[in-house]
């Protein structure tokens, strides 16, 4: 049994000499949410755009179950594809009012079927009230909305969201964020949301696949890879992380903020050390070999700057109620699920 | 504001750069006599007269040439300051405008009266004619016999249903031959011509007299009206002369005569140079310019002594002239058009 | 004292920009309301009973069918060299401007003649081909010669706006062509129909076409009214009947397209992806980009070209080239300011600003000889004005002259100016403007180093169209021009009204082959501030 609704495989794309796409390899599955988190500019457009329909690859698959829809030379246009489309800039029709947006995509039945559909599709965004709106009154959250409602009115088997959250401001992305997935899971449709917001990529996804310059470096649920990244590269995508690279000397590395052993890997050999910034736990001890540079209060936490002898600083998240000051002496140990080595092959 | 006063500067500084050239071009004649001549006519003719004058006298000729009644327009506003001192107009109606407007300085001059017949000018000397055009019709040898044409009557005669050629009505040589005809008639018989001639069109009226011409060789239409001159003028082109090759013209002597046209030239009312004006025009009448005419521009002279070289207007031969007054052109104008105008002459 | 200078700045309003925008465009045909109520005009009566239901007729079927000529030659070709790649679009898509070099009636005079008996098409076809005359004769002059307008508009509006909405219509399961219809199409909306507005003023204001053409328009009944008929107050009412008219179908376009705002969200807009064709549909698409320029473009301009070759000149058309070269630049120079500062008081003033801005435009539908005479009569007012209060000292203003040439122009043209200055300055966001007097720039300094920097093309653009129709342009140079000044447009109606086409055949060419590459720079700053604008990621 396969629940793969699209698979992609090895594609390739290149953009005035640029690798946008390089070897990558994507399944969306029915029911789940698939997040492709990156930096701007790595091609995870592009990679939604290849899927959609939109563009052409210069080699590699995109498929169904039964299907082959994109392969260099073929291209299933995206109106035969079964597709929704959720756009950063929503991409309302501004000449068509509310309703009249999310019925574009219904053909089949009466219209005062495909109004009725449409309209409980508004519902379930809460956005009834505003169905006969022109998108330029709406806000900037209800346009989203009625965006995600045109989208899935249709019952696409797959929708792909562009940096859909990003126009918006934190307050609304968090509540939208979750009427969007409450109408996702609800559709069963299989989602891939493009993204270079970690939080939101983590909070949305159940596969989660990490892009960099046009490669997917790694993949997998979002646990997995915010604790044990396979790479400083993962790491950093998904969080703040404090990482030292040096040489291993007796099966440990020595960092100048503590050390800690490492598996598998030879004396004098790089590696690197990555502990996440709530993983650094610091220890009052007026001897201690590091000084507090400086604190920031975060509200539910206090960041602390650490510095070293060498001079390298390293940050730290404690609980407040702690008594940290800048100038005091410490000492640091390290929680271990929030560590992680990784040797550099080379 | 600034990018206003920018451009203001900019217009002025070309403008004084304009003067500037001007003054040159005085400075470059070696004299400071310069008269200012309006004229519709934009003709071989009238630029080799031009040359000839600056020749003679020394004096800067400059000119303005536009549409006679722009022409008018124009004069009438510039009003007492006006830099013209000669006003040439190409046809009997514009000079009786021009004089209505009180355009004109009556002028003495026992060289022009004895030069122009008084037919071809002005009984007060308001303006004296240069040169005449003749309205005559042309048509195709092989399908029209001579006897089968009469005069003017005779494109409206019903034998001719749909094969007859004019231009449109807006014209001014048609609106004159009409203006003639209304005197000659009256406007009852006038009117049934118009009528009876736009019946017989063999196509809606287009293009210049040339075109007309040119329907006839091709046989689109058997008699058209014409100047005569388009017709001298296609006589004596190596090119075009095999075109009229198969056409005649017929002159129509019956009755009053051939409608002919003239082209004056008076004083302009505040000259600033009357007596240069004065010479201007005795000059036009003179010998050698009056011969540029019927020889660049294959018109009649209006100095009828003066002897010409033309091969096609030899060719055409004698004709009698209508000896209306020119001035009752002018004043059936707008007759004429109200008549052309209920014919559905277009 | 700076800081003064710049508190003044601050305080001024930018209505008066507009206010004296609107007065320069539209003066002439202010000065024309009082000869149409003075007395006389009796032969209304007249034209109303004869000819005057068959001009304005004829005046109908030539708009109606040369709408739909630039529609369909314009739109298309802008579709298919913006969103499709085709072997020669770039060539075409740079092509398809040209023809607004090509000065209508010369396209006119070089049809006719190619068309009727012993012409090339004529002999070519069998004279199966059609005579290019009549109402259908000039709807085709029309079409062939003003498509640009639609064609450049709309490429605009297919480049920059709606390619997000295209995709998500195709996405909601529309194929290429409904989504166009659907959804491209009506977001182009109104590109298309400021395009078309200027099809149609141009068609409107045309009096030598139609006039060669042999098919008698409102305008030619309004020439006639003046000079056949010598009632130049007949020919006032008839010109203001025809402005009304214009004005209210386009005030009645614009209002049908309140309450749906067609700007998108956003502005951010992605590279385009051209789709590439098939080698059939491509031989279409190639076929459909072509014919527009063989017909508006290379096929008259062959055709003068042998004339041109063929004829010795008689007069040396280097004076009436360099005429032409300083009224258009100047003139260009004049608009450019005037279109900048209408953008900008549309821009940042209120209400009163905004309607004065609209009330400009109107300008363009005043037929050329209409707008002279206007002029004409405007400057002899002001003449015996300043007469009265400076006596004989008082300087000469009225009849011709440079400056009066260069007003009669800016009251035609400035109008041309101001839609692309407007629309370059509508792509800057206002928080630049903000941004910028939030950091202690002056209302002046903003313009001057943001707005004009940033919307350069726009303004180039701007003024590149002026000088061409400037170029062009031929009843008010005319009657207004200096004492021996002479522009090639004058010359080639020389003579061509006095029917010598191959002599007018040379001017005419050089009028082209002076528009072609302006041109040629105007289609290309267009798609460069396209992809500018398109720039991100």
């Amino acid at each position: 049994m396969n629940d793969n609704v699209i698979s992609a495989t090895g594609l390739i794309k290149s953009w005035r000499g640029r690798r946008v796409l390089d070897n990558v390899d994507i399944d969306l599955v029915r029911g789940r949410v698939t997040a492709v988190l990156g930096p701007s500019g790595t091609g995870k457009s592009t990679l939604l755009r290849v899927i959609a329909g939109l563009e052409n690859v210069d080699s590699g698959q995109v498929r169904t179950a039964d299907k082959l829809l994109t392969d260099g030379l073929v291209l299933i246009p995206p109106e035969r594809r079964n597709i929704g489309l959720v756009f950063q800039d929503f991409a309302l029709f501004p000449h068509l009012s509310a309703i009249d947006n999310v019925m574009f995509g219904l053909v089949e039945g009466s219209s005062t079927m495909r109004r009725e559909l449409a309209l409980r599709q508004l519902d379930s965004v809460q956005m009834v009230d505003k169905a006969e709106a022109y998108p330029h009154t709406l806000s900037g959250g209800e346009q989203q909305r009625v965006a995600l409602a045109r989208a899935l009115a249709p019952g696409p088997d797959v929708v792909l969201m562009d940096e859909a959250f990003s126009g918006l401001d934190a307050k609304l992305r968090v509540e939208l964020r979750n009427t969007a997935l409450n109408a996702l899971n609800e559709s069963g449709a299989a989602v891939l949301v493009v993204t270079h917001d970690a939080e939101e990529a983590m909070f949305m996804a159940d596969e989660l696949a990490l892009m960099v310059d046009g490669k997917i470096i790694q993949s997998g649920p979002p646990k997995d890879l915010y604790l044990a990244p396979q790479s400083l590269a993962s790491a950093r995508l998904l969080g703040e992380v404090n990482s030292w690279t040096g040489p291993v000397r007796d099966g440990k590395l020595h960092s100048p903020f503590g050390s800690v052993s490492i598996e598998k890997a030879e004396d004098n050999q790089s590696a690197t050390l990555m502990v996440r910034p709530e993983g650094l736990i610091l220890v009052d001890n007026p001897t201690g070999h590091l000084d507090i540079v400086e604190t920031r209060f975060l509200g539910a936490s206090i960041a602390i700057t650490v510095c070293a002898v060498t001079g390298e600083t390293w940050s730290s998240r404690m609980p407040i109620g702690s008594q940290f000051r800048k100038g005091m002496k410490v000492d640091a140990s390290f929680t271990p699920h929030l560590t992680t080595t990784v040797r550099s092959d080379r | 504001m600034r990018l206003r006063l920018m451009t203001l500067m900019l217009a002025v500084f070309s403008l004084t750069a304009c003067e500037n050239k001007q003054s040159d071009g005085t400075g470059a004649s070696g004299s400071d006599q310069m008269l200012v001549v309006f004229s519709s006519r934009h003709y071989d003719s009238d630029y080799a007269l031009y040359d000839a004058f600056e020749k003679e006298t020394g004096v800067d000729v400059r000119t303005i040439e536009a549409d006679g009644d722009l022409l008018v327009e124009r004069l009438k506003s510039d009003g007492a300051r006006s830099p013209a001192d000669v006003i040439i107009t190409v046809d009997a109606g514009r000079l009786w405008r021009a004089e209505q407007e009180g355009l004109f300085a009556p002028l003495q001059s026992d060289i022009l009266d004895d030069a122009i017949p008084a037919a071809m000018r002005h009984p007060d000397g308001l303006w004296y004619g240069l040169a005449s055009r003749a309205r005559v019709l042309v048509y195709a040898t092989d399908r029209v016999e001579e006897d089968q044409l009469s005069g003017y009557e005779s494109l409206a005669d019903p034998v001719f249903k749909g094969r007859v050629c004019a231009r449109s009505s807006g014209n001014i040589y048609n609106i004159s031959l009409l203006a003639a005809l209304i005197d000659r008639w009256g406007p009852e018989k006038a009117q049934d011509w118009a009528s009876s001639v736009a019946a017989n069109f063999a196509r809606d009226p287009l293009g210049g007299d040339t075109d007309q011409i040119k329907a006839v060789a091709a046989g689109e239409c058997d008699v058209a009206l014409v100047n005569h001159y388009y017709f001298a003028r296609l006589m004596n082109d190596e090119k075009d002369k095999d075109i009229v090759s198969s056409l005649a013209v017929f002159w129509p002597n019956a009755g009053e005569g051939v409608h002919v046209n003239v082209s004056g030239a008076g004083v302009a009312k505040n000259a600033p140079n009357p007596e240069l004006a004065k010479r201007f025009i005795e000059f036009a009448v003179s010998e050698q310019p009056q011969r540029f005419f019927a020889e660049l521009t294959n018109e009649y002279p209006a100095a009828t002594a003066v002897k010409y070289d033309n091969s096609a207007l030899a060719e055409l031969g004698e004709f009698k002239a209508d000896p209306i007054s020119l001035l009752k052109l002018g004043e059936n104008q707008a007759e004429a058009q109200r008549l052309f105008d209920r014919a559905g002459w277009p | 004292m700076k800081l003064s200078s710049r508190e003044r700045w601050r305080g001024v309003s930018p209505a008066p920009i507009g206010i004296f925008a609107a007065l320069l465009c539209t003066l002439p045909a202010i000065a024309l309301i009082p000869m149409a109520i003075a007395d006389g005009g009796s032969h209304i009566g007249h034209l109303i009973d004869t000819q005057l239901t068959s001009y304005a007729l004829n005046s109908i079927t030539i708009v109606v069918m040369t709408v739909i000529g630039t529609l369909l030659l314009g739109v298309p070709t802008a579709w298919l060299t913006t969103r499709y790649n085709f072997p020669g679009r770039g060539l075409l898509s740079v092509a398809l401007p040209l023809p607004l070099a090509m000065p209508s009636y010369i396209a006119a005079y070089a049809w006719l003649s190619m068309t009727s008996n012993g012409g090339p098409f004529h002999d070519l076809t069998n004279g199966y081909m059609p005579t290019v005359s009549g109402v259908a004769g000039a709807a085709f002059v029309f079409s062939i010669c003003l498509y640009p307008y639609v064609y450049l508009l709309s490429r605009q509006a297919f480049e920059s706006r709606g390619v997000n909405s295209y995709e998500a219509a195709r996405t909601l399961g529309s194929s290429p062509i409904k989504a166009f219809w659907k959804v491209s199409l009506p977001l182009a909306r109104p590109a298309i129909m400021a395009g078309m507005a200027l099809v149609v003023m141009e068609t409107l204001a045309d009096y030598g076409t139609v006039d060669f053409l042999g098919t008698p328009t409102f305008t030619v009944g309004i020439l006639r009214a003046w000079i056949s008929l010598g009632d130049p107050e007949a020919a006032a009412r008839l010109a203001l009947i025809l402005l009304v008219t214009t004005l209210l179908v386009f005030g009645g376009e614009r209002l049908s397209r309140r309450g749906q705002s067609v700007a998108e969200n956003g502005g951010r807009s992605k590279p385009l992806q051209r789709v590439s064709l098939s080698s059939h549909t491509a031989l279409f698409a190639i076929l459909c980009c072509t014919i527009p320029v063989i017909f508006g473009l290379i096929a008259p301009v062959w055709y003068l070209a042998i004339l041109a070759l063929e004829t010795a000149p008689v007069r040396s058309p280097v004076d009436a080239l360099q005429g032409t070269l300083l009224v258009a630049s100047l003139s260009a120079l004049i608009a450019v300011a005037v279109g900048l500062g209408a953008a900008y008081a549309d821009r940042t003033g209120g209400w009163f600003a905004n309607v004065s801005v609209r009330v400009a435009h109107a300008g363009y539908a005043v037929p050329g000889a209409v707008a002279a005479l206007g002029v004409i009569a405007l400057l002899a007012a002001a003449q015996s004005l300043i007469d009265t209060v400076f006596g004989s000292v008082a300087p000469l203003i009225a009849g011709g002259g440079i400056i009066a040439l260069l007003f009669a122009y800016q009251a035609r043209f400035a109008a041309a100016a101001i839609g692309p200055c407007e629309s370059a300055l509508a792509r800057i966001p206002f928080t630049m403007d903000r941004a910028a007097r939030s950091l202690g720039a002056s209302r002046w300094a903003v313009i001057r180093r943001i707005h004009v920097p940033l919307a350069l093309g726009g303004i180039v653009t701007a003024a590149l169209l002026v000088f061409v129709e400037v170029m062009k342009e031929l009843p008010a140079t005319m009657i207004l021009r200096p004492l021996d000044f002479e522009t090639l447009a004058v010359s080639a109606h020389h003579f061509a009204s006095d029917e010598r086409l191959t002599q007018a055949a040379l001017p005419s060419l050089l009028l082209i082959m002076l528009g072609l590459p302006i041109m040629i720079l105007v289609s290309w700053m267009m798609s460069r501030q396209q992809k500018e604008s398109a720039f991100d990621e």
